[in-house]
């Protein structure tokens, strides 16, 4: 394949940018453009949670790249401007505002939308009987997806007493660790029987339940929301499937995310959970997809892996950089993510599966610092580590060799 | 070839030391980025410039005249 | 002397424009006054002209930062802008200091500041459409005063009009000492300094016609080239030393003006008097800040009182500037004062290395003003202004006008 005349990457976030700059980088001199949703110049999604909701960071802190390295990349920066439909054959881009912008080679880095409640009561047939829950028609119920988002948030909880945050993952963790360091009185409801199980493993999850609970957040775990309860268009609570009422000045929902496909519709992409793609991360000739909105083949795992983490993010972009450029290379990253949570900094390296055998190799879980590794079936699956940083670093080897083994007996 | 890194923006993973282990390292005690070579050799150059682009909290930047 | 008999420094005054009865006594009869700065150090307050421009003319004398014994202003004045990094990396004295000042300095020549004016002018325009298109009355501080010398200095610093926002945020971040915490004030230094840093590596790739471009290519004394901490460094001087001054002495000098307004009709029907107007309105401000400081490290005499080595002198020139014996008719307002050989920007190795361009500021917005809203009046009295509380830089809260 030969190198493009011009590249179109939709979506100005950290993946988006990242695939310009590793474009740029390998030497490509074509044209390059930049759509983003959003208005604003690309900015980071991790300190959302934390650094900018808690207001130790203003907002332009989180921007990704100061304006002059943003001038140097050389690429058109179109912003607060949507994709609106994609013609795939003449890979052409239409947006909101009505442009048309055609290119030799389209990535598409458009992330994911936070998911709602309403969304999430209609998807699990859930409805509750009266009165309707849906998020939007109720002041002081928030999610936290964009930069606003976050900021509007923080606005309102300068002078809230009581926040409720639904949703046991990384986000509704960290917002409730914020939430207690900004003094308020917080609540973490969720499904899971403990906090970010799915990520982190029962033992783990547990561990992170007892640090919240030494912290002053309440835990109502185990438990779906079946509803909002408001009064006089403001929310006052919220319902849990238990019956039990969750008095809130705030509630923030944290309930995952939404793959941001719906403009693709019509395209003849193949759209499941995300953007269906090859182990090249292509979705068609000419197209690929980078960051929370690509669901690739990783051949390490031999499934068809999305994932909504930062690293995960730029890594892509860099490997779609160079099959741009004719690379012809599968993608098979070691999945890595952190969270901040108080003073606590977690990270996992790999995918951690629920009944792992979990061996301490570093440090001690009594003393709070420690590095576990789980295994399954006798093969290192993932690496957790425990405000160990480094050490942790060091033992992600062993997750990335039992990968590159299994791609190439895959390959 | 200027390096410059923001601690208070690292988050630790240390994504730079697997790319570049001659200019970067991270504290032991909680995996900040240490900047072992702020004026890097040119056969590091590249390598320096990718752990600038995925740095996943955009902690460090480069001056290039 | 007990301790509650040393007077507290800064005074106050009743009204926001007019300056504190302790000046002129203090000329007459204590002209070397043991004050109390607001750090709780002693220093010897000086507020006689020819006192005043003899200290900060001495070139044995310098701010003493950090020395043993010598004062603080304020409580805070330890790690903040003024006695921080920027201290550190640019010289504050000696031979290194005179090299970065002549520097520095060769750019702002008369023929330099001439040549800005067009362009000045039409930022000053541009302000007062944005201003009249959201109808008054209005703030003429934040619609114009403020904005203003930020935008100036974005054009001497090559900076693009798109980040001039950019630019005043963190102006304002970083000089504010009550608005932000220390958090977001680190924050702002942080994310300004990475800015430079690439801004500078751009300019180098691609010089403009800006001062940073000349001072890159430029050398010092010794034949050396400004390193990138230095030109950052530069350019945190330049907000410092010219945002915050520029915008605040604007706003007062169109208060005093408008204050009475005959002489505002005055320049209406003379609009040759802008020039000397901005000096005396320079020389009248009775909100000037708090002064400059000088370590004193010889014994020395002064308007006949001994002033012993390590004393701080605190040398007020707003309070020389309302000097009798300088000035006739101290106390007035006069728009045609020529010859005006006023303090304002101090005097000696010190004074100020941006008087030419504040000048040029001040005439510039003066004038503009005058062309664009000649029906321009105080929407509140005079007695309503309030001053900003903070010692840095004195100057009014807000300036309510209407035209």
């Amino acid at each position: 394949m030969s190198t493009p005349g011009s590249v179109l990457i939709v979506g100005a976030s950290a993946g988006g940018l990242t695939t310009a700059e590793a474009l740029r980088r390998k030497g490509y001199g074509g044209r390059l453009t930049l759509l983003g949703g959003e208005r604003h110049l690309p900015y980071d999604r991790p300190p959302l949670s934390k650094q900018v909701l808690s207001g130790a960071w203003d907002a332009g802190r989180a921007q990704l790249r100061p304006e002059p390295a943003l001038r140097a990349l050389d690429a058109d920066l179109v912003l607060g401007d949507r994709a609106t439909g994609l013609d795939v054959a003449n890979r052409t881009v239409r947006t909101e505002s009505g442009r048309a912008l055609g290119a030799d080679a389209i990535v598409i880095a458009t992330g994911v939308h936070a998911r709602t409640l309403l969304v999430e009561a209609e998807s699990v047939e859930a409805q509750p009987a009266e009165p309707p829950s849906g998020q939007d028609r109720l002041a002081g119920v928030h999610v936290i997806r964009t930069l606003d988002d976050s900021v509007a948030l923080r606005a309102e909880l300068a002078t809230a007493r009581r926040l409720v945050v639904v949703g046991d993952g990384v986000l509704g963790a960290e917002v409730a660790a914020t939430g207690r360091g900004l003094g308020l009185d917080v609540t973490l409801a969720g499904p899971q029987s403990v906090p970010m199980e799915s990520q982190f493993g029962p033992w783990a999850g547990g561990l992170l339940g007892d640090l919240h609970t030494e912290r002053g957040v309440r835990l109502r775990l185990g438990t779906g929301v079946s509803g909002l309860a408001g009064e006089a268009g403001r929310v006052v609570g919220v319902v849990l499937e238990t019956g039990e009422q969750l008095p809130a000045d705030v509630v923030v929902v944290a309930i995952g995310g939404i793959p941001a496909t719906e403009w693709l519709a019509g395209s003849g992409l193949a759209v499941d959970n995300g953007i269906v793609c090859d182990a090249m991360c292509r979705a068609a000739e000419g197209i690929y997809a980078v960051g929370d909105v690509a669901r690739w083949r990783h051949l390490g795992l031999d499934t068809l892996l999305r994932l909504e983490n930062r690293t995960n993010a730029t890594e892509q972009a860099v490997a779609v950089a160079s099959n741009i450029l004719g690379a012809d290379q599968a993608y098979v990253p070691v999945p890595y993510f952190w969270t901040d949570q108080y003073d606590v900094k977690v990270m996992v390296h790999g995918l951690i599966p629920a009944d792992a055998e979990i061996e301490v190799v570093e440090g001690d879980p009594a003393a709070r610092r420690f590095v576990a590794l789980c295994r399954s079936g006798g093969v290192a699956r993932g690496v957790l580590g425990w405000n160990m940083p480094k050490q942790t670093r060091v033992h992600r080897q062993q997750v990335a060799d039992a990968l590159a083994l299994a791609a190439q007996m895959v390959s | 070839m200027k390096v410059m890194v923001e601690e208070d923006k690292c988050c630790g993973a240390g994504t730079c030391v697997l790319i570049a282990p001659e200019v970067f390292d991270q504290r032991d005690e909680d995996g900040i980025v240490v900047l072992l070579e702020e004026a890097p050799a040119a056969d590091q150059h590249d390598a320096v410039r990718e752990a600038v682009s995925v740095c996943p909290a955009a902690a460090i930047s480069l001056i290039e005249p | 002397m007990t301790e509650t008999q040393i007077p507290s420094f800064p005074f106050t005054s009743k009204e926001a424009l007019e300056p504190p009865a302790e000046w002129a006594e203090l000329r007459s009869k204590c002209p070397v006054a043991h004050v109390r700065l607001a750090s709780g150090d002693p220093a010897s307050l000086v507020t006689r002209y020819d006192d005043v421009k003899a200290i900060l003319s001495d070139p044995r004398f310098g701010r003493g930062t950090g020395k043993k014994g010598a004062a603080r202003v304020a409580d805070t004045d330890d790690g903040g802008i003024m006695g921080g990094e920027m201290a550190t990396v640019l010289p504050q004295e000696g031979e290194a200091h005179l090299s970065w000042r002549r520097l520095v300095g060769k750019w702002f020549t008369a023929k330099r500041m001439g040549a800005l004016r067009p362009g000045m002018t039409a930022m000053a325009d541009q302000l007062i459409d944005a201003m009249v298109a959201d109808g008054g009355p209005a703030d003429l501080k934040a619609s114009f005063g403020f904005p203003l010398p930020v935008w100036v200095i974005c054009d001497m610093l090559g900076v693009p009009d798109s980040d001039r926002d950019k630019f005043s945020h963190w102006s304002d971040c970083m000089l504010s000492m009550t608005r932000y915490t220390q958090e977001e004030m680190a924050t702002a230094m942080a994310e300004f300094n990475v800015y430079m840093a690439h801004h500078v590596a751009l300019k180098r790739a691609a010089p403009g016609e800006d001062l940073l471009s000349e001072l890159i290519v430029a050398t010092d004394d010794g034949g050396e080239p400004l390193s990138d901490a230095v030109l950052v460094a530069t350019g945190v001087a330049l907000l410092v030393a010219g945002h915050e001054t520029t915008a605040n002495m604007i706003t007062k000098m169109i208060a005093m003006l408008l204050a009475d307004r005959t002489r505002w009709e005055r320049l209406l029907a003379d609009p040759k008097l802008v020039r000397s107007t901005v000096e005396e309105a320079l020389r009248f401000d009775a909100n000037a800040g708090v002064g400059m400081t000088r370590y004193i490290d010889a014994d020395i005499e002064l308007a006949g009182v001994a002033v012993p080595s390590g004393t701080t002198v605190m040398c007020s020139m707003a309070a020389a500037n309302r000097d009798e014996a300088a000035f006739a008719d101290a106390d007035e307002l006069v728009l045609t004062r020529s010859p005006n050989p006023h303090l304002a920007f101090g005097a000696g190795a010190h004074s100020c290395l941006g008087q030419a361009l504040a000048r040029t500021e001040l005439q510039v917005a003066l004038e503009t003003l005058l062309r664009r809203l000649p029906t321009l009046e105080l929407a509140v009295g005079v007695d309503e202004l309030e001053r900003v509380e903070g010692l840095a830089v004195g100057g009014l809260s807000k300036l309510p006008v209407q035209w």
